[in-house]
């Protein structure tokens, strides 16, 4: 098959390399092409089977329709020569890996037997291949409780493989190879079988998510232990290097940096033993190069692009004023030696895998609240768009109780707008009074999917649905609506029902002698 | 266009006059160009590309050129000369040797930035050098040059547009732009031609600033 895999999203671009080993793992036969912007080419080179990567120089075409001394003729010319050579092939399958309106827009433009992800329906609604695609739509902003990576692996309906290697340069890793070998030997004589942990510390905001106070701590730690050994990892700009001068003078020139473009820091990279890194092309370079890592996040949003790797860690700082550099030392115990975490300014979670995928178990968290709108939402996403039956137990009861009894308001008020819609919906027919009512209902629900609770993600999900009805005539329409209406209430009562389930879990667990009383009374 | 006769500097080179103005000096030509460099050193310190606004009878550009190589440097530079006859002058006495050194005729200047290639050239940001004797006697031309704006008519420039993309554009004939025109797809109810997914891709690619946006709250166009 000849298939291509539009990439447009430059954050996140290399972990399409999994979706490359899925299509090559089903058959070796598979002619597999990218598409994705300048910025990515050099990373695109790193994937392996990839027969052809077409670019797309964004940057250089909207220069050219933004500045005057440019026609725009030569803006448009520019995009059509970079489309022509995908625009030629009849391609078997088209994959839209960056699933956005854009990237739909040139997979229905191209020729191509099959879309899988989202495309553009004549009518110019988007049309989702399955469920999971319109899920990957709508999460756009890292809202999916489910890793893109099942979200992919859904979407294509075939298994997830991890990747076997990187296109990097021969050269590049025997140098690597060559000059940690000599630090090991250098080393040795102070170090027995001593631990590479690299440190990454800009994040892809192009701040220093880690401080320099906090690397100077940590450095001090690794550098002064028996067991570990700092590598500073850079790509050379201007912000980093002040870092590492500061740091330099801290520790008289004696910490090793290496500074190295994400195209060779897969060399080094396979050379560590646990990278700590900040930013998401480090992050995913380390897991394809199977390196383990220690993702520090500037907040919550993880879940959908956080490490694949079982057992990588991910650190969420719980304050900004705290020195996390202890509290990294003491992860990296805990990751090296199983030392017990008795204190952290981090709360940090553990790459496991369940029924829908990878999942981050709470390693050391005192956010409760987060950890159960986690666990509770995934159970919802599995339920709802996967007919998957997950459960974990979270612990915190008090909480999960707090937080289930918060839910049942807003589900209530959802619940009654929906059925009050469905019935001006159903009278609308006879009734411009009802046609009004099911509007303004309709638009109440689409402004619950703003809201922040365990119901929202069903009625984006419905919204998105409603918005990009696929008929041209109002009869199949009125019928898809009806169908979504009841589908989402469908959906709400799959929600009231978890939440109904997880409360007796909870009540049971709180009273055992009187669940074991009433067994033996049965 | 005026004459130009050909003086000999004190050094022995040939100098154009121009309407009584001497394009170098005639005492050493060659050493003013070498100040030519070392004043404009800041622009070409760590730069490849360049372009020269002037060709006087290119004194200035071999130091430069002589500079570059003594830096080892891959360099490419492009001579904007409004005068023609200057330029065949040029060529027939003292010739550049390579390609690596361009003249480029300022005739028409909308044909000039409606080149391809040296559209190219300027998005790689070279680093402009004035020969101020070429500027003052040109300063019309090249006036218009530095201060060029295409237009942002379809009509303008459809002729130029890839002859696929032809058959769509040289329709327009009012004063609409590629947005207006992309609007007015967009406002369709459905798409007929698969060009209007290209446009309107287009669109959503130099309109949005940063990665082509999802707009959840309204995913349809």
């Amino acid at each position: 098959m000849k298939i291509l895999i539009l990439a447009y999203n430059t954050k996140d671009f290399l972990s399409c390399a999994h979706l490359v080993n899925q299509y090559r793992a089903h058959s070796d036969r598979n002619e597999i092409h990218i598409s994705c912007f300048q910025e990515s080419a050099n990373l695109a080179k790193l994937i392996p089977y990839v027969k052809q990567v077409h670019v797309v120089d964004r940057k250089k075409i909207q220069t050219f329709k933004s500045r005057q001394i440019y026609s725009d003729a030569h803006a448009l010319n520019l995009f059509w020569n970079a489309l022509t050579p995908m625009r030629s092939e009849v391609w078997d399958e088209i994959y839209t890996y960056s699933c956005d309106q854009f990237t739909a827009l040139i997979a229905s433009f191209l020729n191509t037997k099959k879309i899988k992800g989202v495309s553009f329906n004549p009518n110019k609604s988007l049309h989702a291949s399955s469920t999971m695609a319109m899920l990957k739509l709508i999460s756009q902003n890292n809202a999916s409780t489910i890793h893109a990576h099942d979200l992919d692996t859904q979407i294509n309906s075939l298994p997830f493989t991890k990747g076997s290697h990187l296109n990097i340069d021969r050269e590049f890793i025997n140098l690597a190879n060559e000059n940690f070998k000599i630090i090991r030997k250098k080393l040795a004589h102070t170090k027995t079988e001593v631990k590479f942990v690299g440190i990454q510390f800009v994040g892809d905001d192009g701040q220093l998510a880690i401080e320099e106070h906090e690397l100077i701590s940590l450095v001090d730690s690794l550098y002064k232990s028996d067991s570990y050994y700092p590598i500073l990892l850079i790509q050379g700009d201007a912000e980093e290097k002040e870092v590492i001068n500061l740091i330099n003078k801290s520790f008289n020139n004696q910490i090793i940096t290496i500074n190295a473009d994400l195209y060779v820091a897969g060399a080094v990279l396979k050379n560590l033993d646990l990278v700590i890194c900040a930013n998401q092309s480090y992050l995913q370079l380390a897991d394809l190069c199977e390196t383990s890592s220690l993702c520090v996040h500037p907040n919550t949003s993880f879940y959908q692009n956080g490490s694949s790797l079982i057992n990588s860690l991910t650190a969420v700082r719980r304050t900004e004023e705290a020195n996390i550099g202890p509290s990294l030392y003491a992860t990296i115990e805990y990751y090296f030696e199983n030392t017990k975490i008795t204190r952290s300014e981090l709360d940090l979670y553990l790459t496991a895998q369940d029924e829908l995928g990878i999942i981050y178990r709470p390693l050391y968290s005192q956010n409760a609240r987060r950890d159960i709108e986690y666990f509770l939402s995934r159970q919802v996403a599995a339920k709802v768009f996967a007919q998957t039956e997950i459960f974990h137990a979270v612990g915190h009861e008090k909480e999960m109780s707090r937080y289930i009894t918060e839910q049942k308001e807003p589900m209530t008020t959802i619940l009654r707008t929906l059925l009050s819609t469905i019935r001006s919906f159903i009278n609308a027919k006879n009734s411009t009074r009802n046609t009004h009512e099911f509007l303004i209902g309709m638009d109440k629900l689409f402004n619950f999917s703003n809201e922040k609770n365990l119901c929202s993600s069903v009625v984006h999900y419905f919204k998105a649905r409603i918005e990009n009805a696929p008929y041209g005539n109002s009869e199949e329409n009125h019928r898809y609506v009806e169908k979504c209406l009841f589908e989402l209430k469908n959906n709400l009562q799959t929600i009231s029902q978890i939440l109904v389930s997880t409360s007796e879990r909870i009540h049971r667990s709180a009273n055992p002698a009187a669940n074991t009383k009433s067994e033996l009374s049965l | 266009m005026p004459e130009i006769v050909l003086k000999e500097a004190r050094t022995g080179h040939d100098v154009p006059v121009i309407d009584g103005v001497y394009l170098h000096s005639i005492y050493n030509p060659v050493k003013e160009a070498e100040a030519f460099v070392t004043t404009n050193m800041s622009l070409i310190d760590n730069r490849h590309q360049f372009i020269v606004l002037g060709l006087g009878f290119g004194f200035h550009v071999d130091q430069l050129i002589k500079y570059l190589v003594s830096k080892k440097v891959d360099y490419q530079i492009i001579i904007i000369e409004p005068n023609l006859e200057l330029i065949k002058l040029f060529n027939q006495k003292r010739p550049f040797l390579n390609n690596k050194t361009v003249i480029k005729h300022l005739g028409d200047v909308n044909k000039l930035y409606s080149e391809q290639t040296f559209l190219n050239y300027l998005y790689d940001k070279p680093s402009v050098l004035v020969h101020d004797v070429s500027l003052n006697l040109n300063l019309e031309m090249f006036k218009q040059f530095l201060k060029y704006k295409h237009s942002s008519y379809v009509r303008d420039y459809a002729s130029i547009v890839h002859p696929e993309l032809q058959k769509d554009l040289l329709k327009i004939t009012d004063e609409s732009s590629i947005d207006d025109f992309t609007k007015s797809i967009s406002r369709l109810k459905t798409l007929t031609d698969k060009k209007d997914l290209f446009f309107l891709a287009f669109h959503m690619l130099t309109v949005e600033v940063g990665e082509a946006k999802n707009e959840n709250s309204n995913p349809g166009l």
